[in-house]
């Protein structure tokens, strides 16, 4: 089966998630400010 | 379109073709041919990988889409990253120690032959016929645009396409790929940098932005929970993580990328770097379209985009009628662009609506000349920005970026097809045990097989709704159905073979049902797709007596 993600890899998959959440939240304020 | 535009397109079109048989060393075997002797950097995978998923539909279309609709579109990658995440720990390392040539290969080892084989018959008619539209899509915007007929245009994608392709076989298409990334980057943001250069002669930025948010394209999120709408937050992360799933897990045009890297490590960074990059990238080409719709607020814009079709109502019934509308439209723009600088919110909209009005009406002129009733003119709208609105040199790097989005999709594609007849079906089921010197012959025959397949495919591709949309909805048929035969494969010990072969079954005439027969938006076709897989494989599994290792 598949193999465990090391510590790196968690840490890159937290910023990933991290940058989308950003870009989500900045979307959804520029959209709030400027309607 | 000046000759030094003319020259640069002449110039990078021979330069990828010439540098990408160049770099095709190695491909005197089988394994270099189909998987560049799983030798290349994560950042080459990574940068082939995203372009393969950018055509030249993504550039035309998208922009289009964001021209006319503003910025909602990014909706449909928010499933990408998590889908990227969650394939690099999962099936990454399972294909690279596999050591498969096409994701298909392993089902066989896992469940029987007929599993494996109607995958890849999935795989391959679907991908053939979604090949074809990667290619007739922006030959039918870029022969309007350019004056070409649709078969000469077919004809200049498809001749380097298919001659690198088929001579330099992967290596060759992923150089490829990394050329168009850069350039297609540069080129974008060259043109945004026109375009707000244009838009900050007459506005502040902020003033654009109002502007822009004033008409919706600056709203991105929606989140209602309607699966009649094709693209909100929760079709997006739900519908648009199953899509992701299947087509960079199970499509062998995605996985073959992956498995050209060096390493397991290689592999994970290279589809990660889509998890960084795709999202951003999306937004800046998004921004592009809106603010091409910012930029024609205040420089006149054709009635029509398609010239091709303005041309021929001018000289057809309705020339009359369609001469009044032009002038109700000049003065339409002429009310909006005064509204916009004296920064009057109400007459600005009353101002764009009318506008809005006009062009519908002159849309309904051209289905009436034409008989084009799926006629949609949004995909004219960025080549005719770039072929008269930007500076000489630029306008030849752009139609460059078109061309080489177009072949580079097309040629990890036609890659992609080679590999799957030759592995999944010639060498498995017609001619066993042959000689790689064979092997290789046949790969390179295929490859142009397909190459010849798909041009006359785009050529009698009939053009459809948004360009964008068409490619997908030919995808979400039959990606949710290939998912859930490999989550069965991977995700679960119980599964039978004749649990998968059925449950693949039942899932593609469900999505068929659901796609045909009900208003649910196209992304929700990929959950359902592998969750009645699934659910109906664990079933017969469950009721088939044999073990999966005696299947």
């Amino acid at each position: 089966m598949a193999g465990a993600p090391d510590s790196r890899l968690t840490g890159t998959f937290v910023g990933v998630l991290l940058l989308e959440a950003a870009i989500i939240a900045v979307l959804w304020l520029v959209g709030r400010i400027f309607q | 379109v000046t000759r030094v535009d003319w020259a640069i397109v002449l110039v990078y079109i021979a330069w990828i073709v010439v540098d990408g048989l160049r770099r095709s060393k190695g491909t005197d075997r089988v394994e270099g041919y189909f998987l560049g002797n799983r030798s290349l950097p994560w950042w080459a995978v990574g940068l082939s990988v995203m372009a393969t998923q950018m055509s030249a539909v993504t550039l035309v279309g998208t922009t289009g889409q964001a021209y006319s609709t503003g910025l909602r579109f990014v909706q449909f990658y928010f499933g990408l990253p998590i889908a990227m995440i969650i394939l690099s720990v999962t099936v990454v390392p399972f294909f690279h120690r596999a050591k498969v040539y096409t994701a298909y290969e392993y089902l066989e080892r896992r469940f029987d032959v007929r599993t494996r084989s109607l995958a890849s018959f999935l795989f391959l008619m679907g991908r053939a016929f979604s090949l074809g539209v990667t290619l007739a899509a922006p030959s039918v915007v870029i022969s309007a645009i350019l004056g070409w007929t649709l078969s000469a245009t077919v004809f200049v994608i498809c001749v380097p396409m298919i001659l690198y392709t088929s001579i330099g076989g992967v290596q060759a298409v992923a150089w490829t790929d990394v050329k168009q990334m850069f350039v297609v980057v540069f080129g974008m943001s060259a043109a945004v940098v026109v375009l707000l250069y244009g838009i900050l002669q007459h506005v502040s930025f902020v003033q654009a932005l109002r502007l822009a948010g004033a008409t919706g394209r600056l709203k991105a999120l929606d989140f209602r929970f309607d699966p009649r709408e094709t693209y909100t937050v929760w079709s997006g992360m739900l519908g648009g993580l199953f899509l992701m799933l299947a087509y960079f897990g199970c499509d062998q045009s995605q996985v073959q990328r992956y498995l050209t890297a060096r390493s397991i490590g290689e592999a994970r960074q290279s589809l990660l770097m889509s998890a960084w990059v795709k999202i951003p990238l999306q937004l800046l080409i998004l921004t592009t379209g809106v603010l091409v719709f910012v930029f024609y607020l205040f420089q006149t814009p054709p009635m029509l985009f398609n010239r091709v079709y303005d041309a021929r109502v001018k000289s057809g019934p309705h020339a009359s009628e369609y001469a009044a509308l032009e002038r109700d439209f000049g003065a339409a723009l002429d009310a909006r662009r005064a509204a916009a600088e004296r920064n009057d919110r109400e007459a600005f909209l009353a101002g764009d609506s009318r506008v809005l009005d006009i062009r519908t009406r002159a849309a309904a002129l051209v289905e009436e000349t034409t008989g084009d009733e799926r006629f949609t003119d949004v995909n004219y709208v960025f080549p005719t920005f770039i072929t008269t609105r930007l500076p000489v040199g630029l306008v030849g790097l752009m139609i460059a970026a078109i061309f080489a989005a177009a072949m580079s999709a097309s040629g990890g594609e036609l890659s992609a097809l080679a590999t799957t007849t030759i592995v999944d079906f010639y060498s498995r089921h017609f001619v066993r045990n042959a000689s790689d010197a064979h092997y290789l012959a046949a790969s390179k025959f295929a490859t142009l097989c397909w190459g010849l397949f798909a041009c006359v495919v785009a050529m009698y591709s009939a053009n459809q709704g948004s360009l964008i949309e068409v490619v997908n909805r030919y995808g979400s048929i039959y990606y949710g159905s290939l998912l859930g035969v490999f989550i069965l494969a991977i995700l679960t010990k119980r599964a039978t073979a004749a649990g998968a072969f059925w449950g693949l079954i039942a899932g593609m005439v469900v999505v068929l049902i659901v796609a045909f027969a009900t208003p649910i938006a196209f992304l929700w076709h990929n959950p359902i797709g592998a969750a009645v897989v699934v659910v109906v494989g664990l079933a017969v599994s469950r009721m088939s007596p044999s073990a999966p290792d005696a299947d």
